[in-house]
């Protein structure tokens, strides 16, 4: 890369041509006040803090829009700048309320600390100041308009992040205001409350954490999300042991100074970092969603079945009971006749001892856990590695995109794409049975006949089926020898397979790659949009044996052994009848699920946020999660639930009383683990396992197109394109297990939830 | 001589004190109200404004001034117009707890204060039964619920 030489106060320094001053400045240990700035968002010189003198310049010069160039001689501090910089305070002051009592960015707000450090003693303007209130812009937002200092921040993140185009301004001038896009001005989006994140003063508020906390009376936790797979990182606000809000702002791009004496004066330990996956990105459930773990719906005591009713128990009582019925009914029946289920939303710890528990003390061939789509094949057969949301940010330019939905399943890869489109002009190309709302950033997009995905992948590894699967997906021949040359004549490619993809097309999604590399010299990555946060960590755990189906129930599987997973609501009614014909049902649970009140034992387990372990996301990277709250009931880590059954049956499970003991025993004995180990997720972050990868000729190909053929064969040739796009928030608005205990989703989308059915106490 | 100094100078100490000795320092209190300086930090009122709305926005500033961690507050939203609601501003303390057992008395939540909304006051009967008697309210230290001691005078 070019590289310029630049003086800034007497020091010289060298800069890549083309850096913005700012962030040059900011590098060389000058940081220079700003509002409007922001990392990767288009510059907008709108707030003119960042005022600095640039020889042979005329007037002074906005760092946050100038590009360094060889030679520049630049001042950030001196009398003149410290003037100008004065004079702005108090411009942008003119019309900001005195209310910093009330207001929720007190303590944390950068005008505040601008006003502190660059500000006059008092203000000049004595004119009455234009004073509105606050009103909702959505569920989730709030806007106070005074407050705002027109930094666009907002608008640009909207456009840019998410691609919801849901902000924007009316007025000019002194009367301009943020509007949303409804007609009304509020806002038609998808919440995800990024614009809340940037703002940097307190003008755009979340509803959740309104008046609920002051930034110096909470603290903070690094974890990891618990919705989706991609495995966003955030903090998690703890105020008097309730989680108030969860935010994921880089505090290594603020002043120093700020960032550490005030944002962290009264927290933890400064960060120095932030190496995290998402950047300072979260979607509406990573940010909104985490507060079902303060519902006082909570199970807090184990719940035992006597006369055909759940009644509170002791653990010992519980635990001394399922202990005892295990025994009784492996004796009886045998151990095929006890099943293990467990739930993808689970850490690795608990997934592990699950699966040591059912195969070592149970001894039954039925371990698993509730899975949408099967993609154990994929990654059976996986040729190249994963894809980190980093790599596909940074290095890949040519990404295809077959099948799924993003946006609103994993908003962090929608994220991703859009940002390889902006940083580098990645070109991204989309094969969906449905158009995909907010990935207008995409080069191309091929609209096939849905259910026609398998027929893609057949075009894509095999030329002369091209004819075929034109037929199939109703894309011309054209579009498809076009689609190929962009797989095929890629130097650095990334897939990313959707859950449409299953069976043989999974297969071929995970093949693919190893036949492009064998071609030639080329980089190819794959992506699974798998569903759940620890999907892989499940499939990585053993949790693998074929799912049961409900009428196995009864007849040949007689226990049911149910970790957070509850089956009724994923598979449907069926198992109701099912779970009543079995001798025994232990489900441990957060909340009385459907599944959980048709139990013979209920155990309260512990949430991600009382709980320390690790998730492994899509991509195969391990990252920690971490206990941010106390405890509140009488609840247990289902990891410590099973050690403890296992005890009172007689056996050692070897957990040793700590989650970080479990880990190591992943580590010496699960492939792709080896040499993890908590320490080092806390330095790195998040560390990607080495998945074993097939080596190409080991795979059956020939076998395999016969079974893609076979695949395309049955599709239904006779399916229209359907036009209509996925509606906003068919993913996110939708209610899950957790969600439909957030207060504030129940109420912002009228989920019409069942009520909680009473325990009789 | 120091032998001389010292006795008079123990002269002098005692001539103050047989001085003072006819002054009437105890006061009979309960019977006789007890008078304060007007500085006097006793227990905590939380005031109104002219029309009755609580002052206090609930910031949180006193309790983190508050070296005793004494003060606990939770705030809430009261969106109805000013003569309907309950604070001065849509943001009011829904529970402002103040634990006597921690309080030191030291006088900087009022300090704190940017709405002159705690002041401490004169009362300074603080004794009571149980650990859970010596949390006060919001309800306890408004000054329109809060009763003066009739055992004190408040000096002029």
């Amino acid at each position: 890369m070019e590289t310029v030489k630049v003086i800034i106060n007497g020091k010289e320094v060298e800069a890549p041509k083309g850096k913005l001053l700012l962030e040059v400045c900011f590098d060389a240990g000058f940081p220079i006040p700003n509002f409007c700035y922001y990392k990767d968002l288009p510059p907008q010189a709108a707030c003119r803090m960042c005022l600095v003198r640039i020889e042979k310049m005329g007037r002074l010069q906005t760092a946050c829009t100038m590009r360094v160039s060889e030679g520049m001689v630049v001042t950030t501090e001196s009398e003149e700048i410290r003037r100008a910089r004065m004079a702005m305070v108090d411009f942008i002051l003119a019309n900001h309320p005195l209310d910093c009592p009330v207001c929720d960015k007190g303590g944390e707000c950068e005008l505040q600390w601008m006003a502190m450090n660059y500000g006059d003693l008092l203000a000049r303007f004595d004119e009455q100041k234009d004073a509105t209130g606050e009103y909702p812009l959505s569920p989730f937002i709030w806007l106070d308009p005074q407050r705002c200092i027109l930094c666009y921040r907002c608008i640009r993140v909207c456009d840019e992040w998410v691609e919801n185009h849901a902000l924007g301004v009316r007025g000019r001038g002194a009367h301009s205001v943020i509007v949303g896009n409804r007609p009304d001005g509020t806002l038609a989006c998808e919440h995800c409350g990024n614009c809340v994140e940037v703002c940097p003063v307190g003008a755009l508020t979340s509803t959740n954490f309104r008046f609920r906390a002051r930034p110096w009376d909470i603290r903070d936790t690094v974890t990891t999300c618990t919705y989706c797979s991609d495995g966003c990182q955030l903090r998690l606000s703890v105020r008097d042991g309730r989680v108030v809000r969860a935010w994921a702002k880089d505090l290594t791009k603020m002043d120093a100074e700020f960032a550490n004496k005030v944002l962290f004066s009264f927290r933890t330990a400064p960060e120095t970092r932030h190496n995290w996956i998402n950047e300072e990105f979260l979607c509406l459930k990573g940010r909104y969603g985490n507060e079902f773990v303060n519902s006082p719906d909570r199970l807090r005591v184990p719940l035992l079945r006597r006369n055909g009713r759940l009644e509170p128990a002791t653990w010992e009582e519980a635990l001394k009971y399922v202990a005892q019925r295990i025994l009784e009914i492996k004796r009886t029946y045998g151990p095929e006749s006890i099943a293990c289920i467990g739930s993808p939303r689970l850490t690795n710890e608990d997934l592990y001892v699950l699966a040591k528990f059912g195969r070592q003390v149970l001894e039954t061939p039925h371990v698993t856990h509730a899975m949408d789509v099967d993609w154990r094949p994929f990654f059976k057969r996986l040729t190249v590695p994963l894809l980190t949301q980093p790599e596909l940010r940074e290095q890949m330019p040519t990404i295809l995109l077959i099948g799924g939905n993003p946006p609103e399943y994993n908003p962090l890869t929608a994220y991703s794409l859009r940002a390889a489109v902006h940083r580098h002009g990645a070109r991204l190309y989309i094969v969906s049975a449905r158009p995909i709302g907010r990935l207008q950033v995409a080069t191309r997009f091929f609209h096939i006949r849905p259910g026609s995905e398998p027929a893609v992948w057949l075009a894509l590894l095999d030329e002369g089926e091209v004819e075929r699967a034109a037929e199939a997906t109703l894309l011309t021949r054209e579009e498809l020898y076009e689609l190929r040359r962009f797989v095929w004549e890629a130097d650095r490619l990334a897939l990313l397979v959707g859950r449409e993809v299953t069976g043989p097309a999974l297969e071929a999604a995970a093949v693919l790659g190893g036949m492009l590399q064998a071609k030639g010299e080329r980089i190819v990555r794959v992506l699974p949009l798998l569903r759940f946060n620890n999907s892989l960590g499940a499939l990585d755990m053993g949790l693998v044996a074929e799912m049961l189906v409900p009428e196995q129930v009864g007849p040949q599987i007689k226990a049911l052994y149910l970790m957070g997973c509850d089956l009724v609501r994923f598979y449907g009614d069926a198992w109701r009848q099912a779970l009543a014909r079995a001798e025994l049902v232990v489900a441990h649970e957060l909340f009385l699920t459907r599944t959980a009140e048709l139990a013979h034992v209920v155990l309260p387990a512990m949430s991600f946020a009382e709980l320390d372990g690790t998730f492994t996301n899509n991509a195969g990277q391990v990252q920690r999660i971490r206990r941010a709250l106390g405890v509140a009931g009488d609840w247990r880590p289902d990891w410590m639930i099973i050690d403890q059954i296992a005890a009172k049956m007689g056996a050692d499970l070897g957990c040793r009383h700590s989650a970080a003991n479990i880990f190591r025993e992943i580590a010496e004995t699960i492939p792709g683990y080896q040499g993890i180990t908590y320490a080092r997720l806390n330095e790195e972050g998040a560390i990607q396992t080495e998945r074993p990868l097939m080596p190409l000729e080991v795979i059956d190909r020939a076998r395999l197109l016969e079974r893609l053929r076979a695949q395309v064969e049955a599709i239904d040739h006779t399916a229209e394109r359907l036009q209509e796009p996925a509606p906003l928030g068919i993913g996110l608005f939708e209610p899950g297990t957790l969600t439909e205990h957030v207060p504030l989703l129940r109420q912002a989308f009228g989920w019409d939830v069942r009520e909680s059915v009473e325990v009789s106490r | 001589m120091r032998v001389l100094d010292v006795v008079k100078a123990i002269a002098q100490g005692l001539a103050t004190t047989f001085r003072h000795l006819p002054d009437r320092v105890t006061t009979q209190y309960p019977d006789e109200p007890v008078r304060l300086e007007r500085r006097f930090r006793g227990q905590h009122i939380l005031h109104v404004d002219e029309n009755g709305r609580e002052k206090c926005v609930a910031c949180f500033l006193c309790a983190i001034a508050c070296p005793a961690d004494a003060i606990y507050i939770e705030a809430a939203e009261d969106l109805r117009p000013y003569p309907e609601r309950i604070g001065v501003d849509i943001r009011y303390a829904r529970v402002y707890d103040i634990d006597y057992g921690k309080c030191i008395f030291c006088g900087f939540c009022e300090e704190a204060c940017p709405k002159d909304a705690i002041t401490m006051g004169p009362n300074f009967e603080l004794a009571w039964y149980t650990r859970e008697d010596m949390i006060k309210h919001k309800e306890d230290l408004l000054i329109t619920r809060q009763r003066v001691s009739p055992h004190l005078e408040i000096a002029p």
